[in-house]
């Protein structure tokens, strides 16, 4: 009986856990578009005001910016500091897919981080701050989207993750 | 006949019936709807042999065969 009684509470606690671990996805994502915002930004201020050589100014945006957000930019830099001839296109675009598995953004987020690579360093200041703008404005639209889905989904996965618990607790004991 | 049975499937009534309350409010109509075909599953495999028993015992009484 009392056997039955702690496996029951391990299978409740277990499934909570998941239920919260889901639930948390959604909530790292509008956190990680929103830093991915203001590391876009520094980067802005980095080439329009000190004009400071790309591999540079990726590396202090990895530094100002969180954790999750600033593998992409890290990877980036030390893929350019390496100096194997790779364009900043093909250095971006790898950084970006290896670090998707680490984060908690989606297909979407990931072209358009791929198109700003796309546009990174291959021409003149303004056209440069053109393609920075469109950019953001298509993070901050993801970013609006990834706090819809969050509100619908995180409080659902939790409570889902109890009840489940409770019900594989019914039916195999 | 033991009296668990029934204690066993008033509580997946309850789950159930909460779980189709949270998937409700959170706009998804479907799966509320799967889980209630499901508990109503889960208990009908419970009670069918009991059923079954009942309906040989009304056979035997009335002397059907």
């Amino acid at each position: 009986m009392i056997i039955k009684l702690f496996l029951g509470i391990v299978i409740i606690i277990s499934s909570t856990m998941v239920g919260i671990a889901i639930a948390n996805r959604y909530a790292m994502r509008p956190a990680q578009l929103r830093a991915l915002q203001s590391g876009i930004n520094i980067l802005q201020t980095e080439i329009l005001y000190f004009s400071s050589p790309l591999p540079e100014a990726l590396h202090k945006v990895s530094k100002a910016i969180s954790d999750d957000i600033s593998i992409i930019f890290n990877r980036a830099s030390k893929g350019l500091m390496e100096k194997k001839r790779y364009t900043i296109n093909e250095v971006w675009t790898r950084a970006v897919e290896d670090s998707m598995d680490t984060t908690a953004l989606t297909e979407e987020d990931k072209v358009i981080l791929i198109n700003f690579g796309l546009g990174l360093g291959n021409s003149d200041k303004e056209s440069q701050v053109r393609h920075f703008q469109l950019i953001m404005e298509q993070i901050k639209k993801q970013e609006v989207k990834a706090e819809e889905i969050r509100k619908k989904n995180e409080k659902l996965y939790k409570s889902l993750g109890v009840l489940g618990g409770m019900a594989i607790t019914v039916l195999i004991l | 006949m033991n009296i668990d049975l029934i204690f066993k499937i008033a509580a997946i009534g309850i789950l159930v019936s909460v779980l189709n309350q949270v998937l409700m409010r959170a706009g998804r109509e479907e799966m509320a709807m799967m889980t209630t075909l499901a508990g109503i599953v889960v208990v009908l495999m419970m009670v069918i042999n009991l059923i079954s028993n009942l309906f040989e015992n009304v056979k035997t009484i009335f002397q059907l065969y």
